[in-house]
């Protein structure tokens, strides 16, 4: 029973994840990325679920006597760890990037179609590059509004 | 001595480069040395080697594997290994007046000599694997040859061609020589040969292998219908092309056929295919020869017809075959190669290669037009020269397999030589008459810029004199340079008598025939050349940019489709291919051997917990507010956290609840200062779609959690850690053992991946910061102006 509690946890976790991350808003796709991560990291763990056990530390190191059927299973708590610790790495990327988009002010849904890498000719790299210089635009139109009527063209 | 000479050649090679030769006006006398030496080496070999005995060498590099560099030189390899040293010497002299002072002569020669050495490599080896490495060697350095020209948009797709054709060739006689080691027990060429007869071909996988073997072959020595990366190939200066492409690499092929021709001959696969696709070429190469009008391609289909007489000769088991292959490969040698760098000094002092816009050289240039009079009329096959004497060696063989009885094959090679002989007079004649003798051109003629200085001919000069000079001294040397060759081809002691004149003889008449015949096509040659630039052009070079497109298409749109433009597509497609499996096992009624053990009941709060987790992701994915969302994932994180807790994994609990807080603190500063956009909603027909994506996404996650509580298949590795890492680890923690210590290096990975995060995001956030600053109020504008 506890392998169906486990599966229907999982299969929960990753269907959401997974919609969340087809989604538009950047937030959510990063909230979709932590739920997937806990999904997969669950999936993991359900593989050692069945056999309880003590935690795999060996508490007294002279008296261990090569008895190990105390302790459940150590490699996907060793596994999972690692995952852990490299999932957290690329969601705090991920924030960082959003961040920076967002500085850009850049606005772009992420359905919008990006330039085909085979294609001979490209057609979206001049819009892209013009929609990055848009704050100038703005910078120079302030200046502009700034200045004495008598200068102004 | 032979590695020595080998690395005197390679390290020849950046020396030269090195020391800019173009600063000197005969570099190209410094240049020859060193392959100088090495035909002056290998001519004092002749002696011994002509008695019978071979010089081996062995270099052992990987005993385990059995991989050692073994070297050896027999009469084969000395009379290739005469031809490239020795055209490598004049070719050396003559690239270095051809550049004149051009500063990429220093490359050339680097290339230049990293090919002779890569081929010298080739014909002195002993083994399939160290022959195939010299193989592979002559290919790039003849693609970087080819290419040389690095603005020239022909060169490259001429390069790409003939790396490409001759590279799959390559690769598939690699699989052939796997094969035929794992047939003989050995990759030793010597002793392969020295296998009992039959060993080889009554094997299962005989055929196979002859194969892959042959198309390696074919493949390098440009026949049917592979020839065309040839003419492509004449792009690169025309040097190389001498060298490479009409004297040397392109005899490769050769070569391998001669020296396994002992082992695989006695097969009428062999047969067959050699004789065919021989004849074939022979015929197509001479045909197509009279078509052009560039000199250089002229000679280019000349050489490919000519490869395929000798691998046509190569076919037959007798005898008389293998001398009429030797003689005839050195007289090609002896006067393609000295044709092609006639046409390049025509081509330096007119400024054109093309036959149409020349005419009258020999009056202006004697010294060229004698040495283009001597290869030609060689090339023609016309009484007395090389070439004569090896067109009758040619047809002498036919007329033997007739009266062996073979009498079909023998008219047939017949008929095609005569044919193909015909045509080799008429485009050797139309070379001469209008290049050289004739006083008026068909269109606006070229003028000489600048006279070729008589140093510059001298090489070629010396070549077509060699030539000239060995059918009067045949009794001098055909024991001593002809016959170990041919007792390699057949496996035969071999004693020659060859004569230049033999009297009135079928042959002779048969010779003369061709040349009638040839000088009927030359007097007719205009209406000639009409009928044939109206015939059907089967290009292989436009079916092979049409397969090179076509796999770019296909290349494209495979990436467009199954990787896709937008986020969406990219994970859907993978998502979707992994729960296609799951499903597909399920459909399978795999369930009933999920080995799951039912009876392992749950605690109260091991059930309640994850019902919690699971209202808090309902909730994030319905969530209209991001804080309500960012709190249900820390719940979530909770509930996970709490069944580490619950099932004995301390150390996860600790790790979790670290990056649940981190996380929770970071999405909440960082959204705190993005603006919440508002995004257009999906159009309902793609809300639909993505749930049902997320739906199959849940089945596959369902699937594979079944499977992974199950009983495992296989012995865990697990018990190891936990038995040894008090004892070999001395640690408690099993955990942090496997983690630190038996499973060390994935932990640095780890932290790497980590470090390079932290870098990326700091560089991010630094980035951002990085706004333009408001310029001061009386800052100039240039707007203004």
């Amino acid at each position: 029973m506890i392998a169906l509690v486990f599966a229907v946890l999982v299969a929960v976790l990753m269907g959401s994840a997974t919609y969340l991350l087809l989604q538009r808003n950047p937030v959510r796709m990063v909230i979709g990325l932590g739920l997937f991560t806990h999904a997969v990291n669950l999936l993991v763990f359900s593989t050692s679920v069945s056999h309880r056990g003590q935690p795999p530390i060996v508490v007294d190191k002279a008296a261990f006597n090569g008895d190990i059927s105390q302790f459940v299973d150590p490699l996907p708590q060793a596994l999972i760890l690692t995952a852990i610790v490299i999932s957290f790495g690329i969601v705090a990327f991920l924030i960082a990037l959003l961040h920076r988009r967002n500085s850009l002010e850049a606005v772009e849904s992420c359905t919008d179609r990006v330039d085909d890498p085979f294609a001979m000719e490209s057609t979206t790299a001049l819009e892209a590059v013009e929609e990055d210089y848009e704050w100038l635009e703005d910078v120079v139109l302030k200046r502009e509004l700034r200045k004495p009527k008598g200068k102004r063209k | 001595m032979l590695i020595q000479l080998l690395a005197l050649l390679a390290l020849t090679a950046p020396a030269l480069w090195l020391l800019r030769p173009h600063r000197w006006r005969h570099a190209g006398w410094l240049a020859a040395l060193a392959p100088a030496v090495v035909t002056g080496w290998l001519l004092s070999q002749l002696g011994a080697v002509s008695q019978g005995s071979a010089l081996s060498e062995h270099y052992a590099w990987s005993q385990a594997l059995g991989l050692a560099l073994d070297l050896r030189l027999d009469g084969l390899s000395l009379f290739f290994g005469l031809i490239i040293a020795g055209m490598g010497t004049a070719i050396a002299v003559y690239a270095g007046y051809y550049f004149e002072r051009s500063s990429s002569l220093g490359y050339f020669y680097g290339l230049l000599f990293l090919f002779m050495t890569s081929m010298l490599g080739l014909v002195w080896a002993d083994n399939l694997l160290a022959l195939f490495v010299f193989w592979e060697g002559t290919s790039i350095t003849s693609y970087l040859l080819i290419s040389f020209k690095l603005t020239d948009s022909n060169a490259l797709e001429g390069a790409r061609r003939a790396l490409v054709v001759t590279g799959l060739g390559a690769l598939a006689m690699l699989g052939g020589f796997v094969l035929l080691g794992q047939m003989a027990g050995t990759y030793s060429i010597s002793r392969l040969l020295a296998l009992p007869a039959g060993t080889l071909t009554q094997h299962a996988l005989f055929v196979p292998m002859l194969t892959l073997v042959l198309l390696g072959a074919f493949t390098k020595s440009a026949q049917f219908p592979f020839h065309f990366w040839l003419p492509g190939a004449m792009a690169a200066p025309t040097p190389a092309s001498a060298y490479l492409h009409s004297a040397t690499m392109v005899k490769a092929g050769l070569y391998l056929l001669a020296r396994l021709h002992p082992a695989l001959a006695e097969s009428p696969v062999w047969f067959w295919a050699l004789f065919v696709v021989g004849g074939i070429t022979m015929l197509t190469g001479a045909l197509i020869a009279l078509r052009q009008h560039d000199l250089k391609a002229i000679l280019a289909y000349a050489t490919v017809s000519q490869l395929g007489v000798l691998v046509m000769l190569l076919a037959f088991e007798i005898k008389l075959a293998a001398v009429a292959a030797v003689v005839g490969i050195l007289a090609h040698a002896l006067y393609k190669g000295p044709l092609f760098m006639v046409a390049g000094i025509v081509d330096h002092a007119t400024g054109t290669r093309d036959i149409r816009k020349l005419a009258g050289l020999a009056r202006r240039l004697p010294l060229l037009g004698a040495a283009a009079t001597l290869a030609a009329i060689s090339m023609a096959g016309i009484i007395p020269t090389f070439g004569f004497l090896a067109k009758e060696l040619l047809l002498e063989n036919f007329f033997a397999l007739i009266e062996a009885g073979q009498s079909q094959i023998g008219w047939l090679g017949l008929a095609a030589t005569v044919i193909a002989g015909a045509l080799f007079v008429a485009y050797s004649l139309v070379i001469l008459w209008e290049a050289f003798f004739r006083r008026k051109p068909e269109l606006k003629p070229a003028k000489i810029e600048h006279a070729p200085s008589p140093l510059f001919v001298l090489p070629v000069l010396a070549l077509t004199l060699v030539g000239a000079a060995i059918p009067f001294f045949l009794t001098a040397i055909e024991n001593t340079l002809f016959a170990a060759p041919v007792a390699a081809i057949t496996a035969a002691p071999a004693e020659l008598h060859l004569a230049l004149w033999h009297g009135w003889t079928p042959i002779f008449l048969t010779s003369l025939l061709a040349i009638a015949l040839g000088g009927a096509i030359f007097a007719l040659r205009g209406p000639v050349r009409k009928l044939f630039a109206s015939g059907i052009q089967l290009s292989g070079t436009r079916i092979f940019d049409g397969v090179v497109d076509g796999l770019y298409a296909l290349a494209g749109w495979s990436t467009r489709t199954l990787q896709g433009s937008s986020f969406p597509t990219q994970i859907s497609i993978p998502l979707l291919a992994a729960a296609g499996v799951v499903l597909y096992a399920f459909s399978m009624n795999l369930v009933a051997d999920l080995r799951v053990d039912w009876n392992a009941l749950p605690t109260f709060y091991e059930v309640v917990l994850p019902l919690m987790a699971v209202v808090a992701t309902l909730v994030i994915a319905r969530a209209q507010s991001r804080l309500s969302a960012i709190i249900s994932l820390g719940l979530v994180g909770v509930v996970v956290l709490l069944i580490y807790v619950f099932f004995s994994a301390p150390d996860l609990a600790l790790t979790q609840f670290l990056v649940e807080v981190l996380t929770l603190v970071l999405l909440v500063l960082v959204f705190y200062r993005i603006p919440n956009h508002a995004y257009p909603k999906q159009p309902k027909h793609r809300s639909m779609k993505y749930l049902l994506i997320s739906a199959a996404v849940a089945v596959w996650g369902f699937g594979m959690a079944l499977v992974a509580a199950g009983e495992p298949l296989f012995p865990l590795i697990s018990d190891f850690f936990l038995l040894n890492s008090v004892g070999a680890a001395h640690g408690g923690n099993i955990v942090n053992v496997i983690l630190v210590d038996f499973r060390g290096f994935d932990t640095l990975g780890e932290i790497s991946v980590m470090v390079v995060a932290a870098l990326g995001g700091y560089a991010l956030l630094r980035a951002s910061r990085m706004r333009p600053i408001e310029p001061e109020e009386d800052f100039e504008e240039p707007y203004d102006a």
